[in-house]
C-alpha cells in the first residue's frame, strides 16, 4: 500500500468517524437537549484529535527509506480524485439548499447552528468521495495498490 | 488568445455584468424606489445572469485537428481551480460561521439564505478562476505570450 492509499484510508475513517461523533452530538446536544457534565462533554473531540494524531503518525512514517512518495500513475488518479471531491462538493450544495426548502418551506427559516453543521457535513462528503474515488481507482488496496 | 482564455475571459464579462447590475438593482430599489431592504435584496436575482458562464465551452468549442491543450494549459487550470476554491471555501465558512456569532445560537435564517450562500459561492468560484486563469497567461497578448 502506498502514501496516497494509506492516506486515502486515513481521509475514509476519519470522515466515517467525523460523520458517526457528528450524528451523535446532533441528536444528543441539539435534539434531545442532553448536555453531558464534566468530561463526558468533550470526549468525541477527545478521541478524534487522538485518532487525527495517531493516523498522522502511521501515515508519515515510510514502509522503507526508498519509498516512493508519488509518481504519475498516483497524480493521474489523485487528480480525477480531486475532480470528483469538487463535483459533490456542489451536488452537496444542491441538496443542502433544496433540502430545507422541502422541509421547512419556502418561507421557512433554519437555526443559525444547521449552516455550520452543513458546512462541516459539505466538508466530510467531500472528503469521503476523494478517499472513495482514490481507493477505486487503486482497486482497494492490493500490493502496492495493483489488484 | 487560446480557448482556455476566451473561455475565462466571457465567464468573468458574465459575471461581473451579473453582481454589477445585482448591486445597482438593489441599490436602486432600496435608495430610490424605497422598498425595504428585506425585497430591495430582491434586486439581486441578476445573479441568475451568472448562469450563462455555462455557455462559454458550447461558445468556444474545440476545434478540430489542432492541439488545444498542453501541460502549460494544465497547469494553469490546476492553479486557477486549487485558488477558487480556496476562496469560495473560505468565504462559504465565513458565511456559515458569522450569522451564528450576530444572531446568536438561537437565531435563524431564512432558507434563502442557504440559496444565496450556493449561488455565491458558484459565481465566486467562476470569477476567481477566470480572473487566476487570465492572470497566469499574462491577460491575453499574442497567442499568450
Amino acid at each position: 500500500m502506498n502514501k496516497t492509499q494509506k492516506v486515502a484510508w486515513f481521509n475514509l475513517a476519519s470522515a466515517l468517524l467525523c460523520i458517526a461523533i457528528s450524528i451523535y452530538v446532533f441528536v444528543e446536544i441539539l435534539i434531545l437537549r442532553r448536555i453531558p457534565a464534566g468530561f463526558g462533554r468533550f470526549w468525541p473531540l477527545a478521541v478524534f484529535w487522538i485518532f487525527v494524531v495517531t493516523s498522522i503518525v502511521l501515515v508519515r512514517r515510510k514502509q522503507s527509506p526508498a519509498e516512493v512518495d508519488s509518481d504519475e500513475r498516483d497524480k493521474l488518479i489523485k487528480h480525477r480524485a480531486v475532480v470528483a471531491c469538487f463535483v459533490s462538493v456542489w451536488v452537496l450544495l444542491a441538496a443542502a439548499t433544496a433540502i430545507p426548502r422541502f422541509v421547512v418551506g419556502i418561507k421557512g427559516s433554519i437555526p443559525v447552528w444547521l449552516l455550520a453543521f452543513i458546512n462541516l457535513c459539505v466538508l466530510l462528503g467531500a472528503g469521503l468521495v476523494y478517499s472513495v474515488a482514490v481507493l477505486v481507482q487503486y482497486g482497494c488496496g492490493g500490493k502496492d495498490g495493483e489488484e | 488568445m487560446n480557448r482556455s482564455q476566451k473561455m475565462a475571459k466571457f465567464n468573468m464579462i458574465v459575471i461581473l455584468i451579473a453582481l454589477a447590475l445585482g448591486v445597482i438593482a438593489v441599490g436602486v430599489l432600496y435608495f430610490i424606489v424605497g422598498h425595504p431592504l428585506q425585497r430591495a435584496l430582491g434586486g439581486f436575482g441578476f445573479i441568475a445572469i451568472c448562469g450563462l458562464a455555462g455557455l462559454s465551452p458550447v461558445l468556444y468549442r474545440k476545434e478540430r485537428g489542432k492541439v488545444g491543450f498542453d501541460e502549460r494549459d494544465l497547469l494553469i487550470q490546476k492553479k486557477a481551480s486549487l485558488r477558487a476554491y480556496t476562496i469560495f471555501w473560505v468565504l462559504f465558512v465565513l458565511a456559515a460561521t458569522i450569522p451564528f456569532f450576530v444572531l446568536g445560537p438561537d437565531g435563524a435564517v431564512s432558507v434563502k439564505y442557504l440559496a444565496a450562500m450556493v449561488f455565491g459561492g458558484m459565481a465566486t468560484v467562476i470569477l476567481v478562476q477566470s480572473i487566476v486563469t487570465l492572470e497566469e497567461y499574462g491577460w491575453g497578448g499574442k497567442e499568450n505570450e
